[in-house]
C-alpha cells in the first residue's frame, strides 16, 4: 500500500465508516505494529494482546483525528509505543522475561497446528531461527531507544523525522543513534 | 580514549554512505559515483551485511489466525462501545457527536469580545460628525478622552489642537445653521474650547502667531455665541435685525476651515449688559448695538452686518 492509497483509505473510512477501508489499513500496518511490539516484549501472547489493543485504539480514534498518510504512520506507531510503555509500567517489567528461542518454539508449534499456514512462512521462521539468533541477542543488548530506531528505520523503513516524532526525539539525534547502533551491530557480527 | 583522526574520517565517510543509501541510492551507484568510498569498501561492506541481516526481521509476522481473530475482536468490541454510547446518550447511530464542552465558554467569550469591539468601533465611527445635542456626541467625547489617554505626552499637543479645531467647527455649525441647543450645552462647548486651548498651550505646541490667531478665533466664536444666546433671550434685538433667519454666508467656510475664516485679526468685540458694540476695524466697518438700538456705520463697504448676513467677525479683516 503506497501513501496515496493509504490516504484514500483513511479519508474513505472517515467519511463512510465502511469496514473495508479499515481492513486495508489494518492489513498493511498489522505486521509492522506486531513486530514493533514483539521486539519490545518478546512474548507472543503479550504481543498479540497489545497489538489488538493498539488496533482497537486506532479504530476508535481514526475518525476523530485529522490524519493523512504521513501523520498516520507516526500516530499509529506512537500508539503502539505508548501501549508498550503502559504495559511495562503496569507489569513493572523493565527486562524481557521470555527468550527469543522460546518465542520461535511457540511460533513453530503454532504453525504445525495451523493447517492454513503456507510453506513460505514456515521457511522464514526457520530461517529466522538459524540466521538471526545472534542478531537477536545483539539487538537485545542495545538500549531500548536504539533498538526501536533500528527496527523502525531498517525494518519498517520509516524516515528519521517520523521516528523522531514517535520517540519524542529530534531528527539529528535519531540519525546519530541509528548510526551508533548499526556500528555496534556490525562490530559484534564481525567479532 | 580519544578517537584517532583516521577513525573519525572513516566514521564520517561511512555515515555519508549510509545517508546516501537512506535517500534511496544503490550501493554500487554510490561506489561508482564517489570514488572516495572505494578505499573503504571492505568496511562499508560489513555495514551492508549487518543491514541485510537486520532486514531479516521482516519475517517476524503475526499468524493468519491472529490476524483474523484480532479483527473480529475489534469489530465486536466497537459494536459494544457504540451500543453503550447510544444507550447512554440516546442519539442515533451516525449522529453528530457533541462538541468538547470546554470549548463552549471559550467560543462565547471570543464572540462577545468581538461583538463589543466591533459595535463600539462602529458607534465611534458613526459619531464622528455629531455635534452637541446629538445622542452620539457623548460617544465622540469619550472616544477622544480614550485617545488622549493612549497618546504619549510628546504627541498630545497636535492631538489637542485637532480637538480644539473640532470644537470650533462644531460651534460654527451651531451658529451658522442656527441649531437650537440648550444654554447648558453651549456653555459646555465653550468650556471645552477653552480647555483644549489651554491644553495646547500647556504642551507648548503653538507659536506666538498661531496662539494669537487662535485666541482671536475663539474670542470671535464666544462673542457670537453670547450674542445669539442674548438674542434668544430677547435682550439682543439689535443683532436680530442683522441676522435675519440666522443665515450666515460664512457657514460653510467656517465649518470647514475655522482657522482661515476667523483669521482676520480685526475683530474687536465688546459686549456688556444690554449693549453690544462690535467693531470690525480692518476696513473700518463698525457696528454697534446698544440697548434696543442698532447703530451701523457703513463708512466703507458695509458688507457684513448690514446686509443681514453673518455676524460681523468673519469679513472684518479682509
Amino acid at each position: 500500500m503506497d501513501d496515496l492509497e493509504l490516504n484514500l483509505s483513511i479519508k474513505q473510512f472517515k467519511k463512510s465508516g465502511d469496514s473495508i477501508y479499515f481492513e486495508k489499513i489494518y492489513h498493511h500496518f498489522l505486521p509492522k505494529i506486531y513486530r514493533f511490539i514483539f521486539f519490545q516484549v518478546l512474548n507472543k501472547q503479550t504481543t498479540e494482546d497489545l497489538t489488538s489493543e493498539v488496533f482497537m485504539k486506532i479504530y476508535n480514534n481514526i475518525r476523530r483525528s485529522n490524519l493523512n498518510s504521513f501523520t498516520f504512520k507516526a500516530w499509529a506507531f506512537k500508539i503502539a509505543h505508548n501501549t508498550a510503555i503502559d504495559y511495562f509500567r503496569k507489569e513493572n517489567k523493565s527486562k524481557n522475561d521470555v527468550s527469543f528461542e522460546q518465542y520461535v518454539e511457540e511460533y513453530n508449534e503454532h504453525e504445525i497446528k495451523d493447517k492454513n499456514l503456507i510453506k513460505e512462512e514456515k521457511y522464514l521462521a526457520n530461517e529466522l531461527l538459524l540466521s538471526s539468533e545472534k542478531l537477536m541477542s545483539l539487538l537485545n543488548r542495545l538500549p531500548q531507544d536504539q533498538k526501536k530506531i533500528i527496527l523502525l528505520r531498517y525494518v519498517d523503513e520509516l524516515d528519521y523525522k517520523t521516528i523522531g516524532s514517535i520517540l519524542n526525539k529530534n531528527e539529528s539525534a535519531v540519525r546519530t543513534m541509528s548510526f551508533r547502533a548499526l556500528k555496534y551491530i556490525k562490530e559484534e557480527i564481525n567479532k | 580514549m580519544f578517537k584517532t583522526d583516521k577513525a573519525k574520517i572513516e566514521e564520517k565517510i561511512i555515515g555519508k554512505f549510509i545517508s546516501l543509501l537512506d535517500k534511496g541510492h544503490n550501493a554500487e551507484y554510490c561506489f561508482d559515483k564517489f570514488p572516495v568510498f572505494k578505499s573503504y569498501r571492505s568496511e562499508i561492506q560489513q555495514y551492508l551485511d549487518a543491514l541485510s541481516k537486520i532486514k531479516d526481521f521482516k519475517s517476524v509476522k503475526p499468524s493468519k489466525k491472529f490476524e483474523k481473530s484480532a479483527l473480529e475482536k475489534i469489530y465486536q468490541n466497537t459494536q459494544k462501545t457504540e451500543e453503550s454510547y447510544f444507550q447512554k446518550n440516546m442519539i442515533s447511530y451516525g449522529a453528530k457527536k457533541p462538541r468538547r464542552p470546554f470549548l463552549k465558554p471559550v467560543i462565547a467569550f471570543i464572540s462577545t469580545f468581538l461583538f463589543l469591539t466591533f459595535s463600539y468601533t462602529g458607534t465611534v465611527f458613526a459619531s464622528t460628525n455629531s455635534i452637541p445635542g446629538d445622542i452620539l456626541y457623548s460617544v465622540k467625547i469619550s472616544a477622544e478622552s480614550i485617545q488622549t489617554s493612549f497618546t504619549p505626552p510628546s504627541q498630545q499637543g497636535p492631538l489637542h489642537l485637532r480637538f480644539l479645531n473640532r470644537r470650533m467647527a462644531e460651534a460654527a455649525i451651531i451658529l451658522n445653521e442656527n441649531i437650537n441647543i440648550s444654554d447648558e450645552e453651549i456653555n459646555k462647548l465653550l468650556d471645552s474650547i477653552d480647555l483644549e486651548y489651554k491644553r495646547c498651550n500647556e504642551h507648548h505646541y503653538l507659536n506666538g502667531q498661531q496662539n494669537e490667531t487662535l485666541n482671536n478665533e475663539i474670542n470671535g466664536i464666544k462673542t457670537e455665541t453670547q450674542m445669539r444666546m442674548r438674542k434668544r433671550d430677547g435682550t439682543g434685538n439689535g443683532l436680530g435685525n442683522n441676522n435675519n433667519g440666522g443665515q450666515c454666508t460664512s457657514s460653510t467656510e467656517t465649518t470647514n476651515s475655522t482657522e482661515t475664516s476667523v483669521s482676520g485679526n480685526s475683530t474687536d468685540t465688546t459686549a456688556s449688559g444690554n449693549s453690544t458694540e462690535t467693531t470690525v476695524s480692518g476696513n473700518s466697518t463698525e457696528t454697534s448695538a446698544s440697548g434696543n438700538s442698532t447703530k451701523s456705520d457703513n463708512s466703507t463697504d458695509g458688507t457684513t452686518d448690514n446686509d443681514g448676513k453673518g455676524f460681523g467677525y468673519k469679513n472684518g479683516g479682509k
